[in-house]
């Protein structure tokens, strides 16, 4: 009885005494994740229903209880940890439901060197209580030779199922099982207790009866009436009055409510019989508990199994397992156990409800009313202070805040009883269990005021420094929810929390005292992780309150604790001082990288799919909503697993002291992927893979800091949704997760009415954190490095040089040494790629694909645009300028298509490139000057399509032609923006029509007509025994074969080609001018000449003068070939539209125009709307590359000159010339002089004299088997004229005509 | 009756102005912090649930908030949810009195936040409404 130190117990509720103190004491050792798994399955039993009990009772004797609630009624346990239950109750013979009345031994075999010592521990453990009823030892993971064992002298082991053999179900189903089993034992000893107790075992000399700590010191009345009650009989009532109560307590533990109020009624009427006042208040409090536990009962307040078996352990914030089996064991219950806070029946909202609707208020009040003044008269102060904390408990339940005033007064009654109570700990317990119940009914403050003077009382008491820092530190913790019970196991569980800063932080000066008092109290009890956490959240919260020199010698607090803590200590789980950090967004991708939903029409199907209607009424709206959708998704940041991506964060240092972070990473949680279910989620989270990689980046901040970004990056390694929850920080030598901060309220927002807003603190606790700290990760997607690869003198280097250093190739992946590849600037997108063309080039490209991902390309399309408009990096002087329109560009798709998939680059093995041609035509326009373009190249690609788009396939595009086969892909859009110079070039200066005849006299050399004639006809004569046969053919299949009148034409065109003078032929004259602003001298030292080349269509007959008037270069660096030639298409993809299928329409246009008279301005037009049409003249870039096949002067670059149909026409209008255009055309050159060969090509030349002083060569040469051309060599910055007529060729009829020229 | 403490209280509960008024008093002044926090339980009650019949005039004045061992609060709430709030000794103070002193600190609060310069809802660090709290209210009145 001397070493009684505390009556009264903390925790007490209405529901207390119906709850079975059970000891949980582990046998040696066992390591504490074990200990927590093992402790996890035991009190996820505290409330076991008396129906699952049954099955393992045995009825030995008629059972004591009248009214047993078999089905609806339950038993409870209350586990204490060894430390809790070995305490002295003083009050035991007082109430039953003080004794330990059964014990749990929890042995880890693997741990116990010898196991039957171990258990001869156990037994000894058992012996230091004597009331204890029920004794089992729980052995988890036994050998196997344990289990085949014979045991007959270990008669309370249980052995527990290995975790291996059968798993954590089963592990869980035999605790359940076991703990069923160990309920009907305890029944039976409490059955056999209540038939066998009588009044002689009552002791009428305990701790209430006599102790000065319990009783005040009796005045001379009560000494009279205890003479006046102490005879016999009395004495005997007495006795049988206390047997009553404690069978009342008994049946009241057994469960059997109806059971226990009989009794009690009975010791009530007997102990207020013989005065025994502190009983008679014992057995009417009794009575209150069995009213509350019966109306429990009867009104099925107690929850049922469902949702009992889904409350499970604590929630209280536990360290990451090691290991997995825990792990999976926690995953399992992660989800069942948000929102319930213990596992006991006497909590929640449903449970207080119900109660609230029984009506047992009423009898509750009278008998607490009852019990108190009984225990007022005797004078037993902890008892009435008991009574007072159990019903206040009970209102704050039933009521909540609006029984903040009852229980305010009631509080305030038990603070001014507590302090006349003996006992230090009770005073002390009396004002910590009045703050406690005030924050239930929402007074926090004065729970804060009462904890404080707690916590003063406590250092004046020089009790020891741990206990004061229990204390303190909860002052710090937010106060109890009024409807979940205690938190009664944190004990037994012994977890270690940080300092949580419950107290609201508006007063700052009460949260810093409440602070100051854990760190100080923290200090001297050497508790240097709470001296750490109190520490950092002063630092954290109030560093604005605090003085320089005071926050310094805080850091330095901080750096001596880190220094003092143990390396497990050093990493903490909760937040740190400063640095504040404060989320901004999670960035998008950049935009090559960035995932998008495609629309890739399979491969086979391309092309739109239009329906049987020209015009959608929806079309509008589905086009504004799917526009509105792209930008929704634009907003929204995606990222691809595996890649890396970035986080917009401030950070900010308070304090006046400069901070070194040693390491800052980002921190994010992996919270799972829609589509997989949640089990499967904590299972893939076991298997060891991690779901995040960190960037980590050291930082140096300098005092008082204000908000400053900061981009950090991490990679989410799988797929689903990210929490980013804040970062990691290694400073000072510890290690803290800090959360995101809110950032500082605007004026306005502080201006605003408080009620208005939700307080800051609701924001920064919302569940799942912010909305914008969520990012969603998409399954891995290919990575295409497009390059673009063209000829040297298209690209325009040192101009921009970063744009052609830069790759797009994120961190992680190998870099890649693309000259051209498109840069992914942080803003803005790419940089437009530099590049020149002439005007009217014919720019001949490739695109060069890799892939470095790790995924294959299996679908992939590459898209055109001309940016109409320059775009914001452009600057204001290439803005004034207009820019070029008619840029056309066309890509081998086909080929593209052909390449897929593409595999990707392993790091070992060379990059494999896909080569995809492009061929551009830059517009030839009149304006003088350089002129800027802007297109785009778009690449969409994507991996390898889900499942589900398996029927869209290509595979049978013909069983639903009618339905678009598209499919909205998960894939990536690649942009190469370039930026086009186009520069000046031959252009067509004037147009004049000459007589035939005019043409030929411009010609001097000309000797004698034949011969000329079929000297102007060999080149072509020898390719047109085989292009005819091509390119007119479709014209004569046109019209029906007319043979007679064919040969009648063809004679007379014969006739009147061999005629000396052709009087009705047209002749069309052109001047080419050469704009010679080419770059010079610094990119192109040696420009490579200029090649013009000229295409007339077979059916045309013209003669054409063509001036190429090469105006004065800034250098004159090289010779400028003119060549003229037929020109051979055979690919329509990389070719001329303009010579694409026309023909025959045109032809016949330019004939009906050319038949009727010129003078009609329609005819007129019309005529020269044809020539311009039917006439083009192409030429070509670098040294001539004429000596492969024909077919290869596609791949050279070639530009085109066009006409100009008004120039045309006004050449047409002042002459009135009659049109002769016959169905067979041929060309005539007029190749003057046989050159005498030119040493680079062996190719005869054919020197050409034209206007002005220059020597032109004109090569005239057949080479290969279609094509003629002839060339034409002339200086740069001279004049030259060509002039070549198109005149009658009846090839057809004599294919062989010319060939003995 | 002796005044030892005057505070003034916004309106999320946030403290403007604190004030010791006892000579050499600020040892105790974290525990005046502690009692003022304390009170304004007692201010939300008697404003959510305020004990006057409907007749009864809305009265500024809040009587008696928190009595603690050594020192009573009493309280007065401004139309604009201001608080005040003062801390004085045991002796048992007359209410008319007390609504005397009220008046007055909440006439100088009301100068001080007149200020143009003064942004509402923020610490009072007028020197001027300092002076006034100490000279008005702390000789007796």
């Amino acid at each position: 009885m001397t070493s009684v130190q505390r009556i009264i117990e903390p925790g007490l509720t209405a529901f207390s005494a119906a709850e079975i103190h059970v000891a949980v004491v582990p046998i040696g050792l066992v390591p504490q994740e074990f200990l927590d798994q093992y402790l996890g399955l035991i009190t996820k039993h505290r409330q076991v229903d008396l129906g699952n009990v049954r099955s393992f009772y045995k009825e030995s004797q008629k059972s004591p209880f009248k009214f047993f609630p078999w089905k609806t009624g339950s038993m409870h346990f209350r586990f204490l940890s060894e430390e809790a239950a070995s305490r002295p109750q003083p009050l035991a013979g007082l109430h039953v439901h003080r004794k330990t009345l059964a014990i749990i031994g929890i042995l880890h075999c693997p741990a116990a060197t010898e196991f039957k010592r171990a258990y001869v521990r156990f037994e000894q453990v058992c012996r230091a209580y004597p009331d204890a009823f029920a004794i089992r030892c729980f052995a988890f993971e036994p050998s196997d030779m344990l289990v085949t064992a014979n045991k007959p002298d270990m008669p309370n082991l249980v052995l527990f199922p290995p975790v291996r053999a059968g798993g954590l179900q089963q592990l869980e189903g035999h605790a359940e099982v076991v703990m069923h089993d160990f309920a009907a034992s305890l029944l039976g000893e409490l059955e056999k207790w209540m038939l066998t107790a009588s009044p002689a075992m009552v002791s009428l000399n305990t701790f209430a009866d006599s102790s000065d700590k319990f009783l005040v010191p009796s005045t001379i009345a009560e000494e009279v009436s205890k003479r006046l009650y102490n005879d016999e009989e009395m004495i005997r009532k007495r006795r049988y009055g206390r047997c009553q109560k404690a069978m009342g307590d008994t049946a009241l533990l057994a469960g059997s409510p109806a059971d226990a109020a009989e009794h009690y009624n009975t010791a009530a009427e007997l102990c207020r019989l013989t005065n025994d006042l502190v009983w008679t208040s014992a057995a009417l409090e009794g009575l209150a508990h069995s009213k509350v536990l019966e109306s429990c009962i009867a009104s099925g307040a107690l929850r049922d199994r469902t949702s009992f078996d889904a409350a499970t352990t604590p929630s209280s914030p536990s360290p990451s397992p090691r290991n997995p089996r825990i792990a999976l064991l926690q995953a399992e219950h992660a989800p069942a156990s948000v929102g319930s806070h213990t596992s006991s029946g006497f909590a929640g909202r449903p449970f207080w409800h119900a109660l609230r609707q029984s009506n047992v208020e009423h009898d509750v009040r009278t008998l607490f009313a009852d019990a108190r003044q009984a225990v007022r008269r005797k004078g037993a102060i902890p008892l009435l202070v008991e009574q007072d904390l159990k019903f206040a408990r009970f209102l704050a339940g039933l009521h909540g805040s609006k029984a903040r005033k009852e229980v305010g007064d009631l509080m305030n009654s038990v603070v001014e009883t507590g302090a006349a109570l003996p006992l230090t700990e009770d005073k002390l317990m009396t004002l910590m269990e009045a703050a406690q119940v005030m924050g239930l009914v929402g007074s926090a403050r004065k729970r804060v005021l009462l904890l404080w003077q707690a916590i003063e009382f406590s250092r004046v008491s020089e009790r020891p420094n741990i206990s004061t820092l229990q204390i303190a530190r909860k002052a710090l913790e937010p106060p109890d929810d009024p409807l979940e019970g205690g938190d009664e196991e944190a004990e037994l569980f012994r977890r270690k929390t940080p300092v949580a800063p419950g107290v609201p932080r508006h007063w700052a000066a009460v949260r810093c005292g409440c602070i100051e008092s854990v760190l100080n109290t923290a200090i001297l009890a050497a508790q240097h992780s709470d001296v750490w956490d109190a520490a950092a959240l002063l630092l954290r919260e109030h560093c604005s309150e605090l003085l320089p020199s005071r926050q310094e010698s805080l850091l330095n607090t901080l750096a001596a604790a880190a220094h003092q803590m143990g390396i497990d200590d050093r990493q903490r789980s909760g937040p740190g001082p400063p640095p504040l950090l404060i989320f901004c967004r999670c960035l998008p991708l950049p935009e090559p990288l960035r995932p998008q939903e495609l629309q890739i029409l399979p491969t086979n199907a391309r092309g739109p799919q239009e329906g049987p209607f020209i015009y959608s009424a929806f079309g509008d709206r589905q086009q504004q909503q799917q526009a509105a959708a792209e930008g929704m998704r634009q907003q929204e940041a995606r990222w691809v697993a595996g890649e890396m991506g970035s986080v917009e964060i401030e950070i900010s240092n308070p304090t006046t002291m400069q901070m070194k972070v040693d390491r800052l990473a980002l921190e994010a949680e992996h919270v799972g992927d829609p589509s997989i279910a949640p089990r499967d989620q904590a299972l893939g989270a076991l298997q060891g893979t991690p779901s995040w990689r960190t960037h980590p980046v050291a930082l140096f901040l300098p005092p008082e800091t204000p908000p400053t970004k900061v981009v950090l990056k991490g990679a989410a390694l799988r797929k689903g949704l990210y929490v980013m929850t804040g970062c990691s920080i290694t400073s000072l030598g510890a290690t803290w997760r800090q959360k995101w901060s809110l950032p500082a309220a605007t004026l306005g927002q502080k201006l605003q009415p408080s009620g208005s807003v939700p307080p800051l603190s609701v924001q920064i606790m919302e569940s799942g954190g912010l909305a914008e700290a969520r990012v969603t990760v998409v399954q891995s997607l290919p990575l295409l490095e497009p390059r673009l690869h063209a000829p040297p003198p298209s690209l325009v280097p040192a101009t921009q040089p970063e744009s052609d250093s830069v790759s797009n190739t994120p961190e992680g992946t190998p870099k890649s040494s693309a000259a051209a590849a498109p840069s992914a600037s942080k803003s803005g997108g790419p940089k437009p790629l530099p590049m020149a063309a002439l005007k009217g080039q014919v720019l001949h490209w490739a695109m060069l694909l890799s892939n470095a991902g790790s995924i294959p390309v299996t679908s992939a399309d590459v898209q055109l645009s001309v940016v109409a408009s320059a775009p914001a990096s452009a600057s204001g002087s290439q803005l004034r300028r207009p820019l070029a329109q008619g840029v056309q560009v066309t890509v081998g798709s086909q080929l593209l298509a052909r390449a897929l998939p593409l595999l990707p680059s392993h790091s070992g093995a060379p990059s494999r490139k896909t080569q995809v041609p492009l061929l551009l035509y830059s517009p030839q326009v009149v304006s003088q000057g350089e002129e800027m373009a802007w297109l785009e190249l778009r690449l969409e690609y994507s991996g390898p399509r889900p499942a589900l788009s398996s029927p869209s396939s290509p595979a049978s595009p013909d069983s639903a032609p009618s339905t678009p086969t598209s499919t909205s892909y998960l894939g990536r859009r690649s942009t190469v923006p370039i930026q086009l110079r186009l520069m000046p070039s031959l252009q067509v200066k004037g147009v004049a029509l000459l007589e035939h005849h005019e043409a030929i006299q411009a010609f001097p050399p000309r000797q004698e007509q034949q011969p000329d004639t079929q000297e102007q006809l060999r080149p072509y004569l020898q390719n047109g025994q085989h292009q005819p046969q091509q390119r007119a053919e479709p014209l004569w299949n046109d019209r029906p074969p007319d043979s007679s009148g064919e040969d009648a034409v063809m004679a007379a065109a014969q006739e009147a080609m061999s005629a000396p003078t052709i009087r009705h032929c047209c002749v069309v004259e052109d001047a080419l001018v050469y704009g010679a602003r080419l770059p010079s001298g610094k990119g192109h030292p040696t420009r490579p000449q200029h090649l013009c080349r000229k295409t007339i269509p077979a059916q045309q007959q013209a003669t054409v003068a063509a001036f190429a008037a090469a105006l004065r270069p800034p250098q004159d660096t090289g010779d400028k070939v003119v060549q003229q030639s037929l020109s051979q298409e055979s690919d329509p993809g990389l070719s001329c539209r303009r010579h694409q299928g026309g023909n025959v329409a045109a032809g016949q246009a330019a004939r009906d125009g050319g038949m009727q008279s010129s003078r009609q301005p329609s005819g007129a037009a019309t005529a020269a709307a044809t020539i311009c049409q039917q006439l083009a003249l192409f030429w070509c870039l670098g040294t001539p590359p004429l000596q492969g096949a024909a077919t290869a002067d596609l791949e050279v670059e070639a530009g085109m000159l066009l006409l100009e149909p008004a120039a045309v026409q006004a050449a047409l209008l002042p002459r009135p010339l009659s049109l002769l255009l016959p169905p067979a055309l041929s060309i005539a050159f007029h190749a003057v002089v046989p050159s005498p060969g030119h040493p680079d090509n062996q190719a005869p030349y054919v020197l050409l004299q034209g206007a002005g002083e220059s020597k032109a060569e004109l090569a005239g040469r057949s080479s290969g088997q279609s094509t003629a051309r002839w060339g034409m060599r002339c200086r740069l910055g001279e004049a030259v004229e060509v002039q070549c007529s198109v005149g009658w060729h009846p090839h057809r009829c004599h294919p062989a005509a010319g060939c003995h020229g | 009756m002796v005044l030892v403490c005057a505070s003034v209280v916004g309106r999320a509960n946030n403290p403007l102005y604190f004030r010791s008024l006892l000579p050499g008093g600020d040892a105790e002044i974290l525990k005046f912090q502690y009692i003022v926090h304390c009170a304004l339980d007692a201010v939300e009650e008697k404003v959510t649930s305020p004990q006057r019949r409907s007749g009864d005039a809305v009265e500024s004045y809040l009587g008696l908030l928190y009595p603690t061992e050594d020192y009573r609060v009493y309280g007065y709430i401004s139309n604009t949810r201001i608080k005040l709030m003062l801390i004085v000794d045991d002796h048992v103070a007359r209410d008319d009195e007390m609504r005397q002193v009220f008046k007055k600190f909440h006439q100088a609060y009301v100068d001080a936040a007149s200020n143009p310069f003064y942004t509402a809802n923020t610490p009072l660090t007028s020197k001027r409404f300092d002076s006034t709290v100490t000279a008005k209210l702390t000789p007796r009145t």
